[in-house]
């Protein structure tokens, strides 16, 4: 299992490479003030998620919370993988 | 050409908690009134002025009454009017989102006998610019964020009402109005097979009508708080908001189509009598939305159209969120929006079924030669009724391509009927594509991608990706020379809008063609890697 580290790497390069009209976007950029969120990545980033990192996101998950930033995508991850390495 | 934009003079009063459950609360049975008005923007009136203090808006910032609607939307008019070039039947675009002023500046337009150009406020700057070529828009109304900097116009700004004014509307006299009937009132930009915006034509009696049908066939009340989250600038949101003004209803707008449990709050919160939305957002309501575990006992009914949701998961609806009902709907913008319905009680009995006609919509399946063809038998979807289009813009050739001379539509859709006369999609005679409810037509994406890349030969195929629709783009050189893919990538994500963003790309020598020297695009859809 990755780390949070390389978790955060992957996740800032995929949603980067779907926003490249927002260089600057960082770990804390807020997607949905930004207004980089739309449905279509959103529906990517869970697909990628569940594949990469073997995790099932449920109602409750789809949250704007959870997907504000990426910071905020990656302590999803983290909590829906009990053996991930802090 | 001015850029406009709307502004409120102080914000709305928060929607009160006493004002919010005292409508709640109290049934008001109040009958959807008769529309007399040949105009959509009279027709609009009229209803304002009865139902004056009733709210026409609702979001989570504030609560817009009819009289304030008609208040804001007179403002419009008197600008447009006053215009030194005004000329009746002109066309005024807005780009605005899903908001009160929205609504205010459609019938403004309207009112002000111009033609309403409703666009999405996220707008590739290539389209914007071929649809300002094809109608000349004098005015656009926008937002202030939204005022593209790159148009180099004037900007005016527009003061709207005190949302807590005095209700003035009944001072504001009628309209006698130069335009309805057959003449234009809005043209839909749509997708078509040059890759070029078609503009459908829509007139004041296509709306009227389509409006009037609907009424008709979904159980439309003027005491519904219609919760709306689909956009005004498409036919399924423009008819959702059509017919709730006109039946002197009430719009929510709360929530985000994006995160499925926030549409399941905001039907709770606001009390919504009804959601409508387009199939995929049902997917996701489905698997994200706790659809049915959160009591909403205010809503009656939920209804989806702008696409074909899968009959299992249509049943799923259904039955997590009875006893309110859920009505499949089939319709398309040159029909102005809505052509059939299923009643609710024929879902399980007709799996699959698009419904029949609704009031006024007469449907017919027909074979190559034009001949109807019998129950069970696939044929192209045909559709007549005053609410199908007057054309498209400017395209005289596209338009009797699909409308016969005798007011019949070729839907491009294939379907067949059972012996009771309820109909059943069979697939795209054409090579439209829906993805999240947008209409794309492969050609846009690879006009624009040999646009960019003149040595690039690009042909764009629907697959499904996580059960969803998307695109993927084959390409190869067009004569010599070598593809750079990661460039047309990056050209893709950056021009143009996330649904027409292929999600696969592949590269090859050439493109396989058929017998007829014609892409052979079955060839190519079998490269498409399976989800």
């Amino acid at each position: 299992m990755a780390d949070r580290t390389q978790i955060e790497a992957d996740i800032l390069q995929f949603v980067r490479s779907r926003c490249p009209q927002y260089p600057a976007l960082g770990a804390d950029t807020d997607l949905l003030e930004e207004g980089l969120l739309d449905s279509l990545l959103l529906v990517d980033l869970i697909f990628q998620l569940e594949e990469r990192y073997g995790i099932k996101l449920g109602s409750n998950h789809v949250s704007p919370g959870n997907f504000r930033s990426v910071s905020a995508i990656v302590a999803l991850v983290m909590n829906q993988t009990p053996g991930a390495a802090a | 050409m001015d850029t406009v934009i709307l502004q409120f003079a102080a914000p709305a009063p928060k929607p009160g908690e006493p004002a919010r459950s005292e409508t709640a609360r109290s049934i008001e049975l109040v009958p959807v009134p008769v529309m007399t008005a040949t105009d959509l923007g009279t027709a609009f009136f009229d209803v304002a002025r009865a139902r004056a203090d009733h709210p026409a808006v609702e979001t989570g910032s504030g609560v817009y009454s009819y009289d304030w609607l008609l208040r804001a939307a007179e403002r419009v008019r008197q600008y447009l009017c006053a215009r030194p070039d005004y000329t009746p039947g002109a066309c005024v675009a807005l780009r605005l989102p899903n908001s009160p002023e929205y609504i205010a500046a459609f019938y403004g337009t309207l009112l002000a006998d111009c033609v309403a150009v409703p666009l999405p406020v996220a707008l590739e700057r290539l389209r914007w610019q071929q649809i300002q070529e094809q109608c000349s828009p004098d005015v656009v109304i926008a937002r202030r964020e939204q005022a593209d900097p790159n148009d180099n116009a004037a900007v005016t700004v527009l003061e709207l009402p005190d949302v807590a004014g005095e209700a003035t509307g009944r001072t504001i006299a009628r309209p006698a109005p130069r335009r309805g009937g057959s003449d234009l009132a809005m043209l839909l930009f749509t997708s078509g097979s040059t890759g070029m915006p078609k503009g459908v034509m829509l007139s004041h009696r296509n709306l009227l009508t389509n409006a009037g049908s609907i009424l008709q066939g979904l159980p439309i009340r003027s005491d519904d708080r219609a919760l709306v989250l689909i956009p005004f600038c498409h036919s399924f949101g423009n008819s959702i908001l059509q017919t709730h003004m006109l039946a002197g209803a009430t719009i929510a707008m709360g929530g985000t189509l994006m995160f499925p449990a926030s549409i399941v709050d905001a039907v709770a919160d606001f009390h919504a009598t009804s959601f409508s939305a387009v199939p995929e957002v049902y997917g996701m309501l489905l698997k994200y939305g706790q659809l049915g575990e959160r009591p909403t006992p205010s809503l009656r009914y939920m209804s989806v159209a702008g696409g074909e949701l899968r009959a299992d998961l249509a049943a799923d609806v259904a039955a997590r969120i009875a006893p309110a009902k859920f009505y499949v709907m089939y319709g398309q913008s040159e029909a102005t929006a809505r052509l059939a319905i299923l009643p609710p009680d024929q879902l399980g009995l007709r799996s699959g079924s698009i419904g029949k006609p609704l009031t006024g919509v007469a449907l017919a399946i027909r074979d190559e030669a034009g001949r109807e063809l019998p129950a069970g038998v696939v044929g192209t979807l045909w559709a007549r009724g005053d609410n199908i289009m007057l054309g498209y813009w400017q395209d005289a050739a596209t338009t009797k391509d699909i409308l016969s001379d005798d007011g019949w539509l070729s839907t491009g859709d294939m379907a067949h009927r059972d012996e009771d006369g309820y109909f059943y999609l069979d697939g795209r005679a054409n090579l439209l594509v829906k993805v999240q409810g947008h209409r794309v037509h492969p050609a846009e994406i690879e006009g624009a991608v040999e646009a960019w890349f003149p040595n690039a030969r690009a042909v764009a195929l629907p697959m499904v990706k996580s059960e969803e629709t998307r695109f993927a783009l084959f390409l190869a050189p067009q004569d010599e020379g070598t593809i750079d893919v990661a460039e047309i990538r990056a050209a893709c994500m950056r021009e143009l809008p996330s649904h027409k963003v292929p999600v696969h790309f592949e590269v090859l020598d050439r493109l396989p063609l058929t017998s007829a020297y014609k892409v052979d695009r079955a060839a190519l859809k079998l490269r498409i890697p399976q989800a």
